[in-house]
């Protein structure tokens, strides 16, 4: 018999097998039905999986076989483990002289047949095998020999998942017991179905905690929120610090959360107050989640419900523990506390400056760095730091270096009572260099713009000034952290622009408020420079002061532009006042042209109604003219006849007198007086006593006889009928007087048309006609012997029949218009003078009046289309310029002269 | 000779009419006729006329006049002479001032120019009877 050999790498390939953790434990089934569908494959009675010990094999599944476990040096599997990747079959173990006198083939359980498939690990390391046993001689086919291979790997992987499980185990065990020596408050959870363990620490501030119960049961509705939402989302662990508000006491836990298979850890600390005494020591929040032994410092320090004694009792405890279970309290760290992703480098230092850990980031530059090793602590500068921090007993220490062209911010963390240091570093050397592109960016920015910017510190030196500020790029430079008096001395200028500027500052600084000013500045060429300049304090916390910006705008150009507006401004001005007086000027004008038109369209329908008017008139006038002289005729004839014969004087007695002076119509009082007259002149002059002498002067009176018709009188008193005489004398009288008045009237009416005719349009005028000018003139005066009656004496001298060829509707018009203007320039009280003569051939009508002077600018424009110098209501301004007109029309010139006593219009009539 | 009526109107001819209207319409043994054709001679003239012993009963006053327009002579008289009953015959007479004066009750009447002599004998009823 042949003992099998053992393979060269023994010692190892027992340690890889025993850290599976599977000898002599219990039956599983998975590996049961491996065995038994091994034996239904390959048609064998015994299917055994066979892990070699050092001098045993032992079986972890045995299908057809009660013994556990056989010695190593007449196991088959000892052979078969030694090729690694081949099967090891003996056909006929009775026919090969390493096993036939085995005496597991000559005795139970009569080994004929085997075949063995090694299981080999991924470290190549064969841990036993998956084989087949028969008692008779047989083979495997190539189909059954593949699948044994095949089932031969399930093994070997239900072997890695009990070893990986284990392993989690193990962790899961030490963390436990790490925690829990840690004096930790720590709590793990089977997922969210209630409390798996959790320390004493927590028990002791939470006293009713109970295994079992969800941990949700314990914390208020924010943190079941927060809870919750994170086991939905499947994180592994959390990435923010949550806050657990306990139900029943008033302490409140920070607390992170992490996921391992199905068990939560939640790893916390309780906090007095949830930010202030954190920030005391320079951390803020977020490094927390990685530091919880600087919360449970602080818990410790400030918690009331443990005494001074109790911290100590758990601190000596804690050190003690920390000594003797460095490596569990790595892997803790590494787990729990300094998890590797943290892109931060942190590292903890003892007194003797040796490194007791660092994470993953520290690894990275930090260390290089810094000179850090394991047993030492190289960096001149770190170490002085920190011995200083050390020697001073201070907590915090925070500084920012940079170290091989990395820029690192340093926070050091003093903690005493565990007598080592904290050391966090932040690598911000990409963000100084963002920050260094941002700087040239913004400096880019700044020295491109056209307007002068500095920033001043308190003292009012330079912290920055741009290029459009100060253009000599070396005295920029020079500038930073200067003043303007050093401006001033750099320059050899006098002090007087400092001195104005550190006036200005200390102005802006003392009231908080911007201030402007604006720079004039004499250039080369003569020109001024004008700048706006401003300083402004910047402050980013009330009350306080950080610095000042102060800005130059160049307004030479807005200067001058505005003062060009200016001047630009007044001569506007000017031309619009200019324009205002005229539009004023022009405004009246229209108006008065407005009114005027709307005169002007009066006129044309009044000459329209005129024109048919006149026309409907003439007509009746004409024959009421014709009848009224009809009866002046038959009733002179009639007088005639009835007194027989009678003499000239008797008939022109009473048909030549002038009716308009003699009233008819006499009152009772005029009558009363002339009786008595006439009885007087009866009485002593005519010694007349008839007895009819009171009739007689009835009907004298009656037939308005005066006492200077006295001789018609007497020829009266001779006849025998002279009261019927009387009588006959007065109706004749009567007739004539009111047949007269028919005449008058009907030619008042007719003149009055023929003035109307001139408003008649052009082009209607009457034929040309020979008119008398005295005439003329006279039945003119008719007609205004109303108006005259009033107050004017009419001085009336002419020289006799002098005639013109003309338009006789138009010359009634123009003395129409002559006259009425006289009588209205007198007020109805004056003087009218009018001559009509002859002088050097030519025929000449003065009308004067002496009425008040025309002054002399009105003059010039009488004769002015519109112009009036009457009030708007009685005049339209036209009655001049019709005269005007008419002279054109006619071939008139006139001459015009007023002074304070006359005012006189002279026409000349050229033939 | 008991009564007056007096004409007032600065145009000589409408005195002349209404004269002989009036004589027409009124009997001449007891009614005599005044005319006045210048307003400022009225007041003077009523004076005579009463110191005569004439019985003013109406006038008829033309409205424009020189001087004094008929309201004002309405106005002037009635307040010495109150019982004077007036007519106003125009042919221009302002409607307000008119309206105003019968208003007041001084004026009897307006008759507008031109009249007839049927116009005249309608207004003056009241006397003819």
């Amino acid at each position: 018999m042949l003992e099998p050999e053992f393979p060269e790498n023994e010692a190892q390939r027992l340690k890889s097998l025993k850290s599976y953790g599977i000898l002599d434990s219990t039956e599983e089934s998975d590996y049961d039905d491996i065995t038994r569908l091994a034996s239904i494959i390959s048609g064998k009675k015994i299917a055994l999986i066979s892990l070699i010990d050092e001098n045993r094999q032992w079986f972890k599944s045995k299908f057809g076989l009660d013994t556990p476990h056989t010695d190593r040096s007449i196991s088959f599997c000892g052979h078969a483990i030694n090729k690694l990747h081949e099967p090891f079959i003996i056909n006929d173990a009775t026919l090969d002289p390493r096993f036939s006198d085995n005496p597991l083939v000559t005795g139970n359980p009569n080994i004929i047949f085997y075949a063995g498939i090694p299981i080999v690990n991924d470290d190549n390391y064969a841990l036993g095998t998956l084989c087949v046993i028969d008692d008779k001689p047989g083979e495997l086919t190539e189909y059954q020999l593949e699948s044994l291979k095949i089932l031969s790997k399930s093994v070997l992987n239900l072997l890695k998942l009990r070893k990986h499980n284990l392993e989690m185990q193990e962790k899961e065990n030490y963390l436990y017991e790490a925690l829990e020596m840690n004096n930790r408050f720590y709590m793990v959870l089977n997922n969210v179905e209630g409390i798996d363990v959790f320390s004493s620490l927590f028990q002791k501030v939470i006293p009713e905690l109970k295994v079992g119960r969800p941990f949700t049961d314990f914390c208020k509705w924010d943190v079941r929120f927060h809870f919750d939402k994170w086991t939905r989302s499947g994180a592994q662990k959390t990435t923010q610090l949550l806050f657990f508000d306990t139900l029943n006491s008033n302490q409140r836990f920070k607390f992170s959360l992490l996921r391992i298979g199905d068990k939560i850890f939640l790893s916390g600390a309780p906090v007095v107050n949830a930010e202030f005494p954190l920030t005391n020591y320079g951390l803020t929040l977020k490094d927390f989640a990685h530091h919880d032994y600087i919360i449970e410092y602080l818990f410790l320090q400030q918690s009331t419900d443990m005494t001074l004694k109790d911290s100590k009792n758990i601190l000596e405890h804690m050190a003690k523990k920390n000594e003797e279970l460095t490596h569990t309290y790595r892997e803790m760290e590494i787990l729990a506390r300094f998890p590797g992703e943290n892109p931060n480098p942190i590292i903890r230092l003892d007194y003797d400056l040796n490194a007791m850990f660092w994470n993953n980031s520290a690894e990275k530059t930090f260390l290089a760095d810094f000179g850090i090793s394991e047993k030492k602590f190289g960096d001149a500068m770190l170490n002085n730091t920190i011995q200083q921090l050390i020697q001073d007993e201070e907590y915090v220490f925070n500084f920012a270096c940079t170290r091989n062209g990395h820029s690192y911010d340093i926070t050091i963390i003093n903690i005493k009572e565990f007598g080592y240091l904290n050391i966090y570093a932040s690598d911000t050397t990409i963000f100084i260099e963002e920050n260094r592109q941002l700087k040239i960016f913004y400096e880019n920015i700044l020295n491109y713009f056209p307007v002068d910017i500095a920033v001043f510190d308190k003292d009012h030196s330079y912290l920055y000034a741009n290029r459009a500020g100060i253009k000599d790029e070396e005295l920029r430079k020079f500038m930073i952290g200067k003043t303007d008096y050093d401006y001033c001395d750099y320059r050899n200028m006098p002090y007087d622009l400092a001195d104005f500027r550190r006036d200005k500052f200390k102005q802006v600084i003392e009231s908080k408020q911007n201030s402007f000013w604006e720079d004039q500045y004499l250039m080369e060429d003569g020109s001024v420079k004008y700048v706006e300049r401003r300083f402004s304090p910047i402050s980013f916390k009330e009350d306080e002061f950080d610095y000042v910006v102060g800005y130059g705008l160049d307004i030479t150009k807005i200067k001058n532009s505005q003062k060009a507006v200016e001047e630009k401004n007044l001569l506007i001005t000017e031309i619009n006042n200019n324009l205002e007086k005229i539009v004023d000027e022009k405004t009246a004008q229209n108006l008065e042209l407005t009114k005027t038109i709307n005169n002007l369209d009066k006129m044309a329908m009044i000459g329209e109604l005129t024109a048919n008017i006149t026309h409907d008139l003439n007509t009746p006038i004409g024959s009421i003219k014709a009848a009224s002289e009809s009866v002046a005729y038959t009733l002179k004839s009639l007088y005639m006849e009835a007194l027989g014969n009678c003499t000239k004087e008797q008939l022109s007695w009473v048909f030549n007198r002038d009716t308009e002076i003699i009233n008819i119509s006499i009152g009772i009082l005029q009558s009363l007086k002339e009786k008595e007259q006439w009885q007087c002149i009866f009485d002593d002059v005519l010694h007349y006593q008839g007895s009819n002498k009171d009739s007689i002067i009835e009907g004298l009176v009656r037939c308005r006889v005066g006492p200077k018709d006295i001789e018609t009188v007497k020829y009266i008193l001779e006849q025998s009928n002279s009261t019927e005489l009387l009588e006959l004398m007065y109706h004749t009288l009567v007739i004539k007087t009111f047949n007269d008045s028919i005449l008058l009237s009907a030619e008042k009416a007719a003149i009055v048309i023929k003035n109307l005719r001139f408003y008649i349009k052009e082009g209607k005028l009457e034929e040309r006609s020979e008119i008398c000018l005295e005439e003329s003139i006279r039945t003119v005066l008719k007609v205004f012997q109303h108006d005259l009656n009033k107050g004017v004496s009419v001085h009336f001298d002419a020289e006799p029949n002098l005639r013109i060829w003309g338009y006789e509707s138009k010359i009634y018009q123009l003395w129409s218009n002559i006259i009425k203007n006289g009588i209205d320039a007198m007020e109805g009280s004056g003087n009218l003078f009018i001559k009509v003569i002859t002088e050097n051939g030519e025929k000449k009508v003065t009308i004067s009046n002496d009425g008040p002077k025309i002054p002399n600018d009105v003059l010039p424009n009488i004769f002015n289309k519109f112009y009036t110098t009457k009030n708007r209501d009685s005049g339209t301004g036209l009655g001049l310029n019709i005269v005007k007109e008419i002279m054109d029309l006619l071939n008139i010139t006139v001459s015009v002269l007023s002074d304070d006593e006359l005012t006189s219009f002279t026409f000349n009539f050229k033939n | 000779m008991k009564y007056a009526i007096v004409c007032v109107d600065d145009e000589p001819m409408i005195v002349d009419v209404l004269f002989f209207q009036l004589k027409k319409l009124f009997n001449s043994n007891t009614t005599v006729i005044e005319t006045f054709t210048n307003p400022i001679e009225v007041e003077e003239g009523l004076e005579k006329l009463i110191q005569y012993g004439i019985d003013v009963i109406f006038m008829i006053v033309d409205y424009q006049m020189p001087q004094l327009n008929g309201a004002q002579i309405i106005r002037l008289i009635k307040s010495k002479y109150p019982s004077i009953k007036f007519y106003m015959l125009s042919g221009q007479a302002n409607n307000d001032i008119v309206d105003q004066l019968i208003k007041e009750q001084l004026l009897e009447q307006f008759i507008p120019k031109p009249w007839s002599e049927k116009d005249l004998e309608n207004a003056l009823s009241q006397f003819l009877k």
